[in-house]
């Protein structure tokens, strides 16, 4: 068996992270397959700032991972035999950066076709080799909310995944992340810049009257199938000798995605723009007894911070995107650090693999608009997204026992050279610069090639 | 509970799967295949043996054959004789349907087109003598037909390669409910992947409970008020039990994955149908049947390619990578056999002449010609469920044969007579200079491998009809065509793009336009099958998915 | 936000919007970062109507200037945005507020000035974090029209003009595939066919306007008047003689090739803009003497490209000698130019080199380096006075001037913040 294909089936076979060490990966894995870089490792980052999201900042610090976890984190530390070092001196080091809101590497993220499609999972389409994927690492990005698009009332079930850029699609999903699903209000579900075609019909609901009524119709319906479920399950347990089995209600993948959320079980990301209809839906859930986690965009969440910090809603926000739409008339830059002063967790997300990229400069826009503190701003891209995913006890800041998802930036990444040199995932590093298909490296190829053929592509015009 | 179901009377007839009593046509010969080299398949090779062929069935193998003197008596001089092929991945002889129109459904409910679970494809066949002839001549004895489109497809059906597909020619159907992962449409649910597996869940779902409900009303209906009949889901109710087997069409990594969770959560018994990237996904493959497709992707086409953009030297050494990424794509089976997976081969819907010639790459790549040849004709019949009647060189057996001048599927190989049914069919003697096989054994690219003359005539102006998540919009197609590359335009509402990369592969043309929409452009990559003056087939379109194309030729 | 206005002088003295020769605007002892010459750490600068009257420290205030107190703050050239839609569209939604795209494809007459309107909410959004100036025209098309270069303040478009008659869009004809223009991707072979002949038209199209010009040149020394004006290929005759150049909107290197190539054989004054794959030409583009506009480069590159390309980009293009300026290119994301320059700071860009492609180097490209561009006496008093490095996105910006004008610090976002920052708790 080739060496290349030898690499290939052990990328197929590796099993989720954190439970296999494999050596000797290089960059030789294959024509379709990245290497991957080995779990389990004892790795120590030396010198380095850390700015931990949730304690301040430690100078000349030191963090010592363990089989992907973090197992001590501070200054004055002893590295232990057997690690390997990754030299921190002049570097910065923050959690690794959580978008509470993307859409990337999934095949289709809009099942539009219904004004409801709770039972679409984006676990079902997810893809593993979008080269976006990569260039996010590069972003010193580790945690992605991928979410339905907002193209109906509610939307599809989201998936939270790791970027373990190599691994097989399943081994992506953050293990243990409660599951949730998409909410949408707003010009995107009238389809205001969608308009239907001739011959075609509008979709209900086409105001947001309509919508709440949409929204409270679905969690009707919703109540009512469980208490259908509630009484089959009472009618099993009553059964007497002899009695038939009743018949099961039928299962309702749709009903049963609002019945967790009824229940709590599942988050609510609400897509949302305008004040008004952020209070409608923060009123409903209310009515029905669940929390919305996140709003997302809620670029008028400023209007109504107190309401949603009194409903322990969370707010993931974009840092000064604003006039591309009619709903987005009213944004203000200061949107995320006035939430986030009134009381509301606030996370500043990309919905763009592009702006993924450079979420750490985004998130310095809350210090400039509204003067949020450095740690207030790191957080609203790690520990407050974590927590509006409900993964804070194991990624969003840089403390004993998280894990080991971490990004090194070659100066302060707030600061306008910063720049991700390496991003680690459960202490395996998945972007490395020095080893990264740079433009530079590029460049030194083709003056390589252009020796070896003198006649080339730039010479021949 | 046969027996109960016969009692009632409501015993659905999809539920037996008649395997038909082979009385087809006994052509009142008797064939006595002398002197021959002979690949069982199931029990070795029988050198200088023969075959005794009676009423279609093989009734007598081995070396010490009494021939009776009703016999015709065939010395075939030491060639070699191999069961026929059989290929699980066909659409012969269905006929053209029209494409779901938009706007219909937009409800709660499904689009009309999305659920094909109940179309029997036994009863729609219908081809010419020309397709069967050709695919007969490669070697290709029978065929499982069933759509390759849509998301429940409906019940497949073995048919062997006679000169007509009518009722005679079904050897099994249905053989099982096949299933894929492309939406009936755009403007109803399922309008997407997303939508399009969340409705296959649940009508698994449903499935199981109209299944209970209806037991429960059929063995006893008084005072019980009547279920709701559901032609599809009453289909779909011996799948869900683990009676009828679930064929998923499952091409890319995460398909193959996807399928076998489908699979495993509705307890199917799953096979999967194409697994063309079976090689990333060895790890979840034990438990399912697997027919592996030779019509191997192109390697920006597979999984693995988007990982080219964190190789650090790729932007140079892009054509070694494009080679050894076809290595380990023609490799696939050859892997697959090493990791002790047992597969049927199948062709992948190309014509029948390319599922030799690729079955051959898959050899070339590290198969061994036997376990090819088992994987085209006795695995391909286990998966059909037919092998006790079909597969391989065994007394009781269907006599589809294939009498080749060396060991089938060796390069030198020339097929000279094929029997189906105990039919012989003689094949016109190769071209004198360019001997079939041989051309078919070459190196190069599938399609190419066959000339370009094989190619069908696309050139001149189509309709062409997307059916765009905004609902259906025409354009208008012209193609110039030299050989197996078109050129031309294609003239939309949007305006007016030139065809990029058109070329066509057999009966498959494919082309690619980029469109300048909102300051953005992006592309559109068609690919369809074209089948007299129509074409019909897959656009993708980046980010935005994909989604279906119709077109007819314009007179 | 803070005024620092309103630490030394009553609100009410500002003057708004229109110059007068008699406004004297003083700032004090501020840290001068001139981008032309030496930094001045304790430096003060005396405006006088439109102009930097003079640039120094311990400079005597004169009577009747308004002064700003620059101590702990830092003084820069306004910065230039070299590529936006800022007055021609409002919400990108609504069409009617939207007028980047004519219909057509060769639209030379049509001039953006006409369309900019100088009450865009955009405009404040944007001057406040100290871009005095930008340029601003419609795309679409092969021919686009006339762009031109505004500041940021003034109540017609006529007093908002920098340079009316900027430069001639063309868009070059996208070649499909990948950097050197082949199919690349391994997708077949790139056709590019449709694009040759878009090409083609526009090099037919070129000739004519070059024929018109050489006519019209020659009717006029004779002293002979024409029967009919064509109102396209007038607009064309500056563009033919050279003075008024063109910009190339390319990505590919192949595109800046063809765009090069024409400009060459028409004797075209060519500036390029986008030009993502600018580096493969770094030097011929340098010996050439052809400036590029880059940006936005909050974009991503293809698939098989490097992942850093387009934010290494200015860098190479920058250290090999080409003239640089950076842009966004559109109008809503105008303030954030500042951090585009930064990005290619973090991937290589000297970052001196960086603030001179927002100031100087932009204002020279554009023909305006002798009014724009640095703080020198002469020159437009277009300034900011901020925290720290403009690059920097924590910077805060205290004060801009436009044409000697202390600008409002305000806009359609402090007022809403202000209004909401007050409301009362529920």
């Amino acid at each position: 068996m080739t060496r290349t294909l030898i690499a290939a089936l052990l990328v197929i076979t590796i099993p989720a992270a954190g439970q296999q060490t494999t050596d000797g990966w290089d960059s030789d894995a294959g024509p379709l397959a990245v290497a991957i870089p080995p779990a389990g490792r004892l790795v120590a980052i030396t010198n380095a700032t850390i700015m931990t999201a949730s304690h301040g900042t430690i100078n000349n610090g030191t963090i010592i991972i363990r089989d992907g976890k973090i197992t001590a984190v501070g200054p004055n530390l002893t590295v232990p035999q057997g690690a390997e070092i990754i030299d921190g001196t002049g570097r910065y080091v923050t959690p690794g950066i959580i978008d509470a809101h993307s859409h990337s590497m999934a095949e289709g993220i809009n099942e539009g076709t219904l004004s409801s499609t709770a039972m679409v999972r984006i676990e079902d389409v997810l893809i593993q080799d979008r080269t976006s994927i990569y260039r996010q690492l590069a972003g010193g990005v580790t945690t992605l909310n991928i979410l339905h698009g907002s193209a109906n009332a509610i939307g599809g079930q989201n998936a939270v995944v790791k970027l373990r850029w190599g691994l097989p699609v399943d081994s992506m999903l953050f293990e243990g992340a409660p599951p949730g699903i998409k909410f949408a209000l707003g010009e995107n579900v009238r389809r205001t810049n969608n308009p239907p075609r001739a011959g075609q019909d509008r979709r209900y609901p086409f105001t947001r009257m309509g919508v709440e009524q949409f929204i409270r119709e679905r969690f009707t319906r919703a109540q009512e199938y469980r208490a259908a479920w509630q009484a089959y399950d009472a009618a099993r347990s009553n059964l007497r000798r002899g009695e038939a089995q009743p018949i099961p209600p039928r299962r309702d993948l749709e009903l049963d995605a609002l019945v967790e959320v009824l229940e709590g079980k599942r988050l609510v990301h609400a897509h949302s723009y305008r004040s008004d209809e952020i209070y409608m839906l923060l009123k409903v859930a209310k009515d029905f007894g669940f929390r919305i986690a996140s709003l997302q965009h809620v670029l008028e969440g400023y209007k109504v911070a107190d309401e949603i910090a009194a409903a322990g809603t969370g707010a993931s926000t974009f840092a000064d995107s604003w006039a591309y739409k009619l709903e987005a008339w009213d944004a203000i830059p200061f949107n995320a650090a006035l939430m986030a002063d009134r009381g509301v967790r606030v996370s500043i997300n990309s919905d763009s693999d592009e702006r993924a990229r450079r979420l750490y400069q985004e998130a310095a826009k809350a210090i400039k608009y509204g003067g949020a503190s450095e740690e207030e701003a790191l957080k609203m891209i790690t520990l407050n997204a974590a927590w509006q995913l409900g993964i804070d006890d194991r990624v969003g800041s840089i403390d004993v026992g998280k894990d080991a998802d971490l990004a090194i930036f070659n100066g302060h990444p707030f600061s306008p050279a910063a720049r991700v040199e390496m991003t680690l995932i459960d202490g395996r590093t998945f972007f490395d610069r020095q080893t990264a298909p740079t433009l530079d490296r590029l460049m030194r190829e083709i003056e390589q090639s252009k020796q070896a053929v003198p006649d080339s592509e730039e010479g021949s015009r | 509970m046969a027996s109960r179901l016969l009692r009632l009377g409501l015993l659905p007839l999809l539920l037996v799967a008649t395997l038909r009593p082979v009385v087809v046509q006994a052509q009142g010969e008797t064939w006595a295949l002398t002197n021959a080299r002979i690949e069982t398949v199931t029990r070795g090779v029988i050198e200088g043996g023969t075959i005794l062929v009676r009423d279609g069935l093989i009734v007598a193998v081995g070396t010490q054959v009494s021939i009776p003197a009703s016999a015709v008596v065939l010395d075939l001089g030491g060639k070699t004789i191999s069961p026929g092929l059989i290929d699980l991945t066909s659409t012969l002889g269905i006929p053209p349907r029209p494409a779901p129109q938009p706007g219909q459904g937009g409800g709660q409910g499904a689009s009309d087109g999305a659920m094909q679970a109940a179309r029997m494809f036994a009863d729609e066949l219908e081809a010419s003598g020309e397709t069967l002839r050709r695919s007969r001549e490669a070697g290709v004895t029978a065929v499982l037909v069933a759509s390759d489109r849509g998301l429940f497809r409906g019940l497949s059906a073995l048919v062997a390669m006679r000169d007509t597909l009518d009722a005679l020619a079904i050897i099994k159907s249905p053989v099982a409910e096949h299933v894929g992962y492309q939406s009936g449409g755009f403007s109803s649910y399922p309008g997407s992947l997303l939508g399009v597996i969340s409705f296959q869940r649940q009508a698994f779902y449903d499935a199981a409970r109209y299944g209970l409900v209806m037991d429960r009303w059929r063995s006893n209906p008084r005072g019980v008020s009547r279920p709701e009949y559901d032609s599809q889901l009453e289909a779909l109710v011996p799948v869900v039990r683990g009676e009828l087997p679930t064929f998923v069409a499952a091409t890319k990594e995460n398909e193959i994955r996807r399928a076998v969770r489908l699979g495993k959560e509705h307890n199917l018994r799953l096979t999967l149908l194409g697994a063309e990237e079976a090689w990333r996904a060895i790890d979840v493959l034990p438990g399912s049947g697997v027919v592996v497709s030779v019509d191997f992707p192109r390697p920006n086409q597979v999984t693995g390619w988007g990982f080219g953009g964190a190789i650090p030297s790729l932007p140079i050494d892009s054509t070694g990578r494009e080679e050894a990424a076809r290595k380990m794509i023609e490799r696939n089976p050859a892997t697959l056999h090493d990791a002790g997976i047992p597969f049927a081969l199948a062709s992948g819907g190309t014509r029948a002449s390319d599922f030799v010639a690729n079955l051959k790459k898959a050899i070339a790549a590290g198969l061994p010609r036997e376990v090819a040849l088992a994987g085209a004709t006795v695995r391909a019949a286990e998966l059909a469920g037919v092998s006790s009647a079909l597969g391989s060189v065994e007394v009781g057996k269907i006599a589809n044969l294939i009498v080749s001048s060396a060991p089938f599927l060796s390069d030198s190989a020339t097929i000279s007579d094929v029997f189906v049914d105990g039919v012989r069919y003689v094949l016109p003697p190769p071209p004198p200079r360019r001997s079939t096989a041989n051309s078919a054994s070459g190196r190069g690219r599938a399609g190419s491998a066959a000339g370009d003359t094989a190619n069908v005539q696309f050139g001149g102006a189509w309709t062409i009809v997307t059916n765009s998540p905004q609902g259906d919009s025409e354009s208008t197609l012209t193609v110039t065509q030299e050989g197996a590359v078109f050129s031309g335009t294609m003239v939309s509402q949007l305006g007016s793009s030139a065809i990029e990369g058109g070329r066509i592969e057999g009966t498959k043309a494919s082309w690619t336009i980029t469109l300048d929409f909102g300051g953005q452009s992006f592309s559109l990559t068609y690919a369809g099958e074209v089948s007299g003056t129509r074409i019909s087939g897959t656009v993708t379109a980046g980010e935005f998915g994909s989604f279906t194309f119709t077109g007819e030729k314009r007179p | 936000m803070k005024s620092i206005l309103a630490l030394v002088c009553c609100a009410a003295l500002l003057p708004t919007v229109g110059a007068t020769q008699d406004r004297i605007v003083m700032i004090r002892g501020a840290h001068i970062v001139p981008v032309v010459g030496n930094e001045i750490p304790n430096g003060d600068v005396i405006i006088r109507g439109n102009l930097i009257e003079s640039v120094g420290s311990g400079l005597t205030t004169p009577p009747g200037a308004t002064v700003f107190d620059g101590q702990g703050l830092r003084l820069y050239p306004g910065l230039i945005n070299s590529g936006t839609t800022l007055g021609l569209e409002e919400i990108g939604s609504v069409p009617g507020g939207t007028d980047t795209r004519e219909l057509g494809n060769y639209n030379p007459h049509n001039l953006s000035l006409t369309a900019v309107n100088p009450h865009s909410e955009l405009i404040p959004v944007t001057r406040v974090n100290g871009i005095t100036s930008a340029v601003t025209g419609a795309g679409g098309g092969l021919v686009s029209g006339v762009m031109t270069l505004i500041d940021l303040n003034g109540w017609t478009t006529d007093e908002m003009a920098a340079v009316a008659h900027l430069a001639m869009r063309i868009n070059y004809p996208r070649l499909p595939g990948g950097r050197f223009g082949g199919g690349r991707r391994g997708g077949g072979p790139a056709n590019p066919e449709a694009v040759n002949r878009q090409v083609r038209e526009l090099k037919e199209y070129l000739g004519r306007a070059k024929t018109y010009d050489e006519t019209r040149d020659r009717m006029e020394a004779a002293g002979e008047t024409a029967p009919t004006m064509d109102l396209e290929m007038e607009a064309m005759r500056p563009v033919m003689d050279g003075r008024l150049p063109v910009l190339f909107e390319v990505t590919t290197a192949a595109q800046i090739r063809g765009a090069l190539a024409i400009a060459d054989s028409f004797g075209l004054k060519a500036i390029l803009a986008g030009a993502n794959e600018a580096w493969v030409l770094a030097d011929s583009l340098a010996s050439l003497d052809v400036p590029v506009i880059l940006g936005p480069l909050t974009s991503t590159p293809s698939d098989d490209d490097p992942y850093d390309m387009i934010y290494a980009n200015p860098g190479v293009l920058a250290k090999a000698g080409v003239r640089v300026a950076f842009r966004t290119n559109d109008a809503a994301e105008s303030r954030n130019l500042p951090y585009n320059a930064a990005l290619a700071v973090a991937y290589g860009m000297d970052p001196e080199e960086a603030l001179r492609a927002l100031t100087i180097d932009a204002a020279t490209i554009w023909g305006a380096g002798d009014r724009l561009g640095s703080i020198e006496p002469g020159k437009v008093a277009n300034l900011q006075l901020t925290t720290g490095d403009p690059l920097d996105v924590r910077t805060e910006v205290r004060q801009v001037f436009i044409r000697g004008v202390p600008i409002p610090m305000t806009d359609r976002h402090t007022d809403l913040y202000e209004e909401f920052r007050a409301r009362p708790k529920p």
